[in-house]
């Protein structure tokens, strides 16, 4: 071979793999700490979160629950339908529902537990192995940019802000310290997606201390996460009705993909800047706009615009003005949906709605109040009434209880409730406090919604003061976030490139 | 001499009020505007994070500012000094109490008019306080 030749070779493979070593990969975790806590829901997300990932060409390292132990690590719910055909143990829980409701084991009744059904899972999720797992990725590849994405429960902490945790298999955990020191071997930009409660602590991730400070770790760190380290996240539902997810997950990856969960194509092009792919910082904004649930999500620039803002700014009350920029943008649509006006002074409005609503709150909870006691007065009764017949029935888990299972004669018991006058009102009041819950959960997503408004309003005022008061640094390493959290999903690919996105089904 | 020796003593405590109170007067008055005003991020920060967040914020604050509680601690001082001598000044004294606060919202804020009202507030605010010594003070030498 001539030596131009070999140089020549020896470029290409060179470029080849500086190439491949620039491209991402993701890390999907999830799962709960046991099979009570590990709902449908967070299964059909990983499963969805997973195909978006493939679709984008993204290889995907999946950790879940138990990995492939064919233990049961999942439960999701199967609510009597008249559409659907019962099999046995359906028509058993169907029988023994007046049972179920006079032991408060009425949702229980309805639980199926198996194992999980995710392909290419590669192990579990139990602290010890992921975090050997997570060491092992990071140092193999160090210079590959990574995805993490978790779906799943998290704790909050009562110190500091690092302390909050990913809820693990088996009940353990991982917290935002624990991940950061995870993260240090790795040279490369990570970014995570984090859609637990209390997930707002994992913005510390992206600082050189995780515990207190604003200076930036020394490879690039971002993310976004369904809520702040201080609140609950929007619940994981146990329904296998993906209709019902109002998630994180759901409309973030809805935007990244173009298609919901369902399959169906959005409404309108995801694509802001129309550069040809949809970033992850558009699809955040995508779903700020349009979720209408309990989560009031945020991105690691926005954690260092109210982590940056001193003490001379944090606390003055400037003059009620809108801002100029993409988070006044996102206040402005939010105030068209909710009906603020705009005109006049649209924050006294706001202000004026949450009232109401936590007037609304509180009356329900009164109500709620009111049918509880009622209801525990009914259930006493239908229980000393049950127990008067059935003694063995106040000791459940005893010798005389089996037999009463064994021999069929609990099926008796439900029968004889389901004929029970009072038996009927249970069966109201239990479904008039479901109503109440549900209504609590309607007016606590119409509450968040004022929440948000506001604080992307404060988010608007914090990104016009550091490009006021910041020094250059502060500036440079706020840019540094927003750029990294403004990649797309596959951050190698460029906008504009000929490559397929993955959203590009949408002009198909 | 007995005078003067009063004197110094007493607008050292003005000093001290003011120096000790500008921190908290500042948040109170901002805290107060953002609720009429119908901003007030702090106020939502109250609802949505742990309270130590805002107790810790505002003890930084507090010793942050330190230097510019002085320098107002110190102007009242003089203040009191020049013009609480004498009936006539007595009507004007404690005025450069809000006219420094100004002057702070001029000197170390971009847009000073975004935030003039909390600075004149506070200002004002501070001045009934120097007042209610000032005239408390007086009222015990006319006995």
């Amino acid at each position: 071979m001539r030596p131009a030749y070999f140089v020549l070779l020896l470029l290409g493979i060179s470029l080849l793999s500086t190439k491949a070593s620039q491209a991402d990969q993701a890390i999907l975790i999830g799962g709960g700490y046991n099979a009570n806590s590990s709902q449908g829901q967070i299964e059909l997300n990983v499963k969805w979160v997973q195909s978006v990932l493939k679709k984008a060409d993204i290889p995907v390292t999946t950790f879940f629950t138990d990995g492939d132990d064919p233990g049961f690590d999942v439960h999701y719910l199967n609510p009597p339908s008249q559409d659907k055909e019962l099999n046995a143990l359906d028509k058993l829980a169907e029988q023994l529902d007046p049972v179920a409701r006079l032991f408060n084991n009425r949702v229980a009744n309805q639980r199926r537990y198996r194992s999980h059904t995710i392909e290419d899972v590669q192990d579990g999720t139990e602290s010890d192995t992921l975090a050997k797992a997570l060491e092992d990725i990071l140092t193999s590849k160090p210079d590959e940019p990574n995805l993490i994405v978790f779906n799943g429960h998290g704790n909050q902490s009562k110190t500091s802000m690092d302390k909050v945790t990913m809820e693990l298999w088996n009940d353990t955990w991982m917290t935002a310290a624990d991940l950061h020191s995870i993260l240090n071997r790795s040279e490369a930009s990570n970014r995570f997606i984090f859609t637990q409660c209390y997930s707002g602590g994992f913005h510390r991730l992206a600082y050189k201390n995780p515990e207190h400070g604003l200076e930036l770790s020394d490879t690039t760190r971002c993310g976004f996460t369904a809520e702040s380290a201080y609140r609950l996240a929007e619940g994981c539902s146990a329904s296998i009705d993906t209709d019902d997810y109002r998630d994180y997950t759901t409309y973030f990856f809805a935007a990244l993909d173009g298609y919901d969960r369902n399959g169906n194509l959005l409404p309108f092009d995801t694509d802001t800047n129309r550069d040809g792919a949809v970033s992850l910082r558009e699809a955040h904004f995508y779903t700020l706009e349009n979720a209408h649930s309990t989560d009031l999500p945020r991105s690691t620039s926005e954690d260092y615009l109210a982590t940056w803002q001193p003490w001379y700014l944090k606390w003055i009350t400037e003059k009620p003005t809108l801002q100029n920029n993409e988070y006044a943008k996102i206040f402005r649509v939010l105030a068209g949906r909710h009906d603020i006006p705009l005109s006049e002074n649209p924050v006294k409005a706001i202000r004026e709605k949450m009232q109401s609503y936590l007037e609304i709150d509180e009356d329900l909870k009164a109500q709620q109040s009111d049918i509880q006691s009622t209801l525990a007065e009914v259930h006493l009764e239908l229980i000393y009434a049950a127990q008067a017949k059935w003694p063995a029935l106040a000791d459940p888990y005893t010798a005389m209880f089996q037999t009463m299972l064994a021999s069929g004669e609990i099926v008796q018991v439900a029968n004889w409730l389901r004929e029970q006058p009072d038996y009927q009102k249970l069966v109201e009041l239990q479904t008039q406090d479901d109503n109440i819950v549900q209504s609590l959960l309607d007016n606590e997503r119409n509450l968040t919604q004022m929440h948000k408004m506001l604080h992307f309003r404060n988010i608007a005022k914090l990104k016009r003061q550091i490009y006021e008061y910041g020094t250059p640094e502060q500036i440079s390493d706020y840019e540094k976030l927003v750029a990294c959290e403004d990649k797309p999903l596959n951050s190698s690919e460029q906008p504009g490139s000929d490559k397929l996105i993955v959203n590009t089904r949408l002009t198909d | 001499m007995g005078s003067l020796n009063k004197n110094i003593v007493i607008s050292l405590l003005v000093m001290l009020l003011i120096g000790l109170s500008a921190w908290p007067v500042f948040v109170g008055v901002n805290i107060a505007l953002g609720y009429f005003l119908g901003e007030g991020s702090v106020m939502d920060l109250w609802n949505q994070e742990p309270k130590r967040n805002l107790i810790n914020s505002f003890v930084d604050g507090y010793i942050a500012s330190a230097l510019f509680a002085a320098a107002l601690g110190a102007v009242a001082a003089l203040d009191y000094l020049i013009l609480a001598r004498t009936r006539l000044t007595g009507y004007f004294a404690g005025i450069s109490l809000p006219i420094f606060c100004i002057a702070l919202a001029y000197l170390f804020y971009k847009e000073p008019s975004q935030v003039l009202l909390c600075f004149i507030a506070t200002g004002f605010v501070l001045w009934i306080g120097y007042k209610t010594i000032d005239i408390g003070l007086r009222l015990r030498r006319s006995n």
